[in-house]
């Protein structure tokens, strides 16, 4: 019995030394503006947007900006489906930032609304994502925010910010809450795929193949 | 069996590369996706699975030696399932219902094996 405790104490103290090694990157150190740039070349944007406006399908992602699955599907799902249906004019992805992890999403969210509002919301939130920090551990910063917003292509770092604090940001961000009461959405990421062939839903982000095969059964 | 049952699928979840999502109100990726989530590299799923294993064995085992067994798992199970209900709510600030669930399963568990400890009279010899 004594073994065992003090085994479970170990294991204790090792993982609470561990637990401050986590550092958030400064103003000078986004990453991701340059694969977020490759990636949306060629690509047009509007609003949460990506893709083209009469595409046949439809993918609304459901999103937290703190969301840690959320972010791997950023870098496993989001760029096959950049690259592939989104490019080829078959699918147009929206970004549907919901706030429901604390604190950070709500400041990170408004952050996207109001990128949005310059057609910049999907090329904000990947590069967001790339600088993704500990959940509700304060690193939604101004300097993080401003960052992003200096490095997102095209997006005038002035209005943006001067969007944050309007009321157009706020009323999106409720418009998407209640898409997602609407669609019964429950967790993130959910992967909502409208097309002619018709509905499907995908929650989690297990990988590519299957949103990619949704949006091939649906279009 | 309902131990296993949620470790099992938890371990498969990680094996096959899935992670469950981010649910309102639950919470459970970001408590798999910590750093608090695995002890040196492994995966809590993998030993929780383990622990469930050597419970089943135990219970299989006649005599002392199955008892002693059942009960050293239960202990650590329990213990280590409160560190993991202290770091979900205090470190995390991120609960995990399967988490949660298997702390109940524990419990359980430890009583069932203090149960046997206790019927065997190994406490009193």
């Amino acid at each position: 019995m004594v073994a065992v405790v003090a085994i479970v104490v170990a294991l204790i103290v090792v993982s609470v030394s561990g637990g401050d090694s986590s550092s958030e990157p400064t103003a000078s150190e986004i990453r991701g503006a340059d694969a977020v740039v490759t990636l949306t070349k060629g690509a047009p944007q509007a609003g949460f947007a990506i893709g083209k406006a009469g595409a046949p399908v439809t993918v609304r992602e459901f999103i937290d900006p703190q969301c840690p699955v959320c972010k791997s599907a950023s870098e496993d799902i989001i760029p096959a489906v950049i690259t592939g249906p989104v490019k080829d004019g078959t699918a147009r992805l929206i970004i549907e930032p919901l706030t429901f992890l604390g604190p950070d999403s709500s400041t990170a969210a408004i952050a996207i609304a109001a990128a949005a509002e310059q057609d910049r919301g999907f090329a904000f939130t990947e590069i967001l994502y790339a600088n993704q920090g500990e959940e509700n551990k304060g690193w939604v910063t101004e300097d993080l925010l401003t960052g992003i917003a200096g490095s997102t292509p095209g997006l005038d770092v002035a209005a943006w910010n001067a969007a944050r604090s309007g009321d157009a940001s706020g009323d999106e961000l409720f418009a998407v809450a209640d898409r997602a009461t609407a669609n019964g959405v429950n967790a993130t990421p959910t992967f909502i795929i409208t097309g002619p062939g018709g509905k499907q839903v995908i929650a989690g982000a297990k990988g590519s193949d299957e949103v990619l095969a949704a949006i091939e059964a649906v279009r | 069996m309902l131990g296993l049952g949620i470790t099992g699928y938890l371990s498969w979840e990680r094996l096959t590369g899935g992670s469950p999502a981010c649910v309102i109100g639950g919470g459970c990726a970001t408590v798999q996706n910590s750093e608090y989530a695995q002890i040196f590299g492994v995966s809590l799923s993998y030993l929780g699975f383990i622990t469930y294993a050597l419970m089943l064995a135990s219970a299989l085992i006649p005599g002392f030696w199955g008892r002693l067994l059942g009960l050293v798992t239960s202990v650590g199970g329990v213990l280590f399932s409160l560190w993991l209900l202290y770091a979900e709510l205090f470190l995390i600030e991120a609960l995990c219902p399967w988490c949660m669930a298997s702390l109940v399963v524990m419990l359980l568990a430890l009583a069932v094996a203090v149960a046997r400890v206790v019927r065997a009279g190994d406490l009193t010899t």
